[in-house]
């Protein structure tokens, strides 16, 4: 072998030998890692919060946005040892992650901080940070559902508006009235479990028993509430089909004006704001035999059980979920803020919808999803097995026992 | 010669220490984890956990889920829907460019365009020609009076709806593959032919097809297996959907293992699609001998 090529190889096996090396050294300690879900805008609001929290207490943070398929590419990261430090996450996602131990107990900081308290935040929000009585997140915003409506349409109509407080009894009265059928519909209808449960609760029912133990879809109530969201489609015909809508979302068929009313949350408010041009405004679910009840989901920032900054960590959590911060994600109407304080000020209630109170009167009655370890599997097993029956094509009574069966079997599966 | 004092000048130990990075990449990334996922498929582990050996309960409870005859039966429909469109046309495609035409370098391009593409990139503009509102697709429609077609939301097209996108991305490949094997082929023999009077389509059938044997049956082999393993365009365009009419087995194990993370099952379902297609393989090469006129015994 010739001097040259000794030397070549000699050459390659040091780059390769440096690039094993190099994978097994770990990173430099720079500061906190810290990852969020969210669309662009968000980013946007959060870094000058994040810099403030560098300048102030001269700790950097390195920002993971992951803003697709966020709970599973974090646990993809528990697995792999790189977990963040600080974890923006919804409450669906917590249980999963502290179950495992994944995440720390914030609720001795909370109580020993003089500079944060219990109070600061919705009782109900900080509930839902918690799993088996330890708090584990300080929440950012609450998520529930209301009716948005078109003002137009009502007026064209000569429909008075919903006010809070209406009934299933008023939708099923005025509905008609505020269809023309092949253009126009009542109220939007949407497959997803998180938009029909609430008719399911107002009716008495739920998805599953307090223990998670078993699914109760097939009880009276329930099945009175599911029957009566697909009359509303196939009896009345007051809501769209997916003939109707095409690929179009719900959404685009409510801001384009072709949908008097539209349960939906918070989220969707900054982009009515820009476009849409016509008057709207938000009223409360309808209640029914039950009363009007809608989920009270939260999302909040948590902290890694492994992290080895614990003090740097909390510091970030209390700073992002302080007044200031608050009022800066607020601002955009992105989300209801978890802080009392600033949720009754003029930074949330200002600007479109007028009704921005009906987002935070529904919380006291507000109940946060149930969360078994099988979640996203019964979930699909909700959109999979009762698909034929919001298309029409199979009726509740039969499309319901299997389904039942399923989530049964998957509850029981992980206990 | 010298015996060899140090190691490094000896050209065995050079050798060895060059395949090292080959063994260390493959004994990584290929075949740790294809032993690991065996293991796997044994245990209940969620990956945050710690496994927890279940013996055959993985195996046990594929067979007993109402998705996974579905999954099956979805994936061999993807897969024989595939095979027909592509073989089909990438021979018609390959006949015709294998004639003497004006233009040809540049309809040759254009056909292997689609392979160079990214799947995202193409199902995502795929997914503006199947929308049944805006869509070019129902627009042609519109104008002969039909339509329209919700392609991804009705489960009844949503799956031939993926194989046409799918053929229409790989078709590129086959024609290549296809014109390389009628370049081939002995002009003599199809000259003869021509001689004795055969007609265009009985020289086709007779003469062109047996010969291109190999090729179709090497084509045949790759488009297979490129259909079992479709995923991308699933991921992308309809999540499974709608009520499970596109879950092929791949998005399956996907959704099993990091969806639902159920890795013990999802290990478990690749090693029955393992063998499913071990299977389908022997079979494809026990059935070579009938098509197959050219191959040499060995």
């Amino acid at each position: 072998m010739s001097r040259v090529s000794r030397r070549v190889l000699s050459a390659l096996l040091a780059g390769w030998a440096s690039v094993l090396l190099g994978a097994c050294t770990s990173r430099p300690d720079v500061g906190l890692r810290f990852s969020t879900w969210g669309s662009l805008d968000e980013i946007a609001t959060l870094r000058p919060i994040l810099e403030e929290f560098t300048r102030r207490e001269g700790i950097p943070v390195d920002l993971i946005h992951i803003p697709d398929e966020y709970a599973h590419k974090l646990r993809l990261m528990v697995v792999g040892g790189s977990v963040p430090d600080v974890m923006f996450m919804s409450n669906e996602a917590l249980p999963g992650f502290a179950r495992r131990g994944v995440l720390a107990d914030l609720g001795p900081r909370l109580v020993k901080d003089p500079a944060v308290r219990e109070s600061d935040f919705f009782p109900q929000v900080l509930e839902a940070m918690r799993w088996k009585g330890a708090l584990h997140g300080l929440p950012r915003d609450l998520s529930n559902l209301v009716v948005f409506y078109n003002k137009d349409l009502f007026d064209a109509a000569g429909v008075p508006y919903p006010k809070p407080g209406w009934t299933v009894a008023d939708l099923e009265r005025i509905a008609p009235r505020l269809t023309i059928p092949g253009r126009q519909w009542a109220i939007g209808f949407q497959p997803n479990p998180l938009v029909w449960t609430p008719w399911v609760w107002s009716f008495g029912g739920d998805v599953m028993d307090a223990g998670m133990t078993r699914c109760t879809l097939g009880e009276p109530e329930a099945r009175a509430g599911l029957q009566f969201y697909l009359d509303l489609r196939h009896r009345h015909r007051v809501a769209p089909s997916d003939k109707d809508t095409g690929n179009a979302r719900m959404t685009q068929l409510f801001a384009t004006g072709k949908l008097a009313m539209f349960v939906y949350g918070r989220w969707a408010v900054p982009g009515y704001r820009r476009k849409i041009n016509f008057r709207w405004d938000v009223t409360t679910f309808p209640s029914g035999p039950a009363g009007s009840v809608v989920d009270t989901d939260a999302s909040g920032w948590v902290m890694s059980a492994r992290t080895r900054h614990p003090d740097a960590a909390w510091k970030l959590i209390r700073h992002l979920a302080g007044k200031q911060s608050s009022e800066a994600f607020t601002r955009s109407g992105l989300i209801v803020p978890a802080r009392p304080d600033v949720a009754r000020s003029p930074v949330f209630l200002s600007g479109a919808p007028a009704g921005n109170r009906v987002f935070l009167d529904v919380i006291a009655k507000g109940r946060p999803t149930r969360v078994p370890p099988a979640y996203d599997e019964i979930t699909w097993e909700l959109i999979d097995g009762l698909g034929p029956v919001w298309t029409g094509e199979e009726t509740l009574d039969r499309a319901l026992p299997p389904v039942v069966r399923r989530i049964d079997a998957l509850l029981a599966e992980v206990r | 010669m010298r015996p060899t004092l140090h190691p490094l000048r000896s050209e065995r130990w050079w050798g060895l220490l060059l395949v090292v990075p080959a063994l260390v990449i493959i004994g990584t990334f290929g075949v740790l984890p294809t032993l690991a996922s065996f293991l796997i498929g044994f245990t209940d582990w969620d990956l945050l956990g710690t496994p927890r050996w279940v013996g055959l309960d993985n195996y046990r409870s594929l067979a007993a889920d109402p998705v996974f005859p579905k999954v099956i039966a979805n994936t061999l429909l993807f897969v024989v829907l595939y095979l027909l469109l592509d073989l089909v046309l990438a021979l018609a495609l390959a006949l015709a460019l294998n004639q003497k035409l004006r233009g040809l370098g540049f309809f040759r391009t254009a056909y292997f365009l689609p392979v160079v593409t990214s799947m995202v990139a193409v199902s995502i503009v795929w997914e503006w020609i199947f929308d049944p509102r805006a869509g070019a697709l129902n627009e042609v429609l519109r104008w002969v009076g039909l339509g329209p077609v919700h392609w991804l939301s009705d489960p009844s097209t949503a799956l031939p709806s993926l194989v046409v996108m799918s053929v229409w991305k790989s078709l590129g490949t086959n024609v290549v593959l296809f014109l390389a094997g009628l370049q081939a082929l002995p002009g003599e023999v199809l000259e003869s032919a021509e001689v004795d009077g055969a007609t265009g389509w009985q020289r086709f059938w007779h003469v062109t097809l047996p010969l291109l044997g190999p090729t179709v049956l090497l084509v045949g082999i790759l488009a297979s297996i490129r259909a079992f393993q479709t995923f991308d365009s699933v991921y992308i365009m309809t999540h499974g959907g709608p009520r499970r009419s596109t879950t092929v087995v791949v998005y399956w194990l996907f959704q099993n293992a990091f969806t639902y993370f159920k890795l013990g099952k999802a290990s478990a379902l690749a090693y029955m699609l393992f063998g499913i297609l071990a299977a389908l393989t022997w079979v494809q090469w026990a059935l070579r001998k009938r098509w197959v006129h050219q191959e040499q015994d060995a």
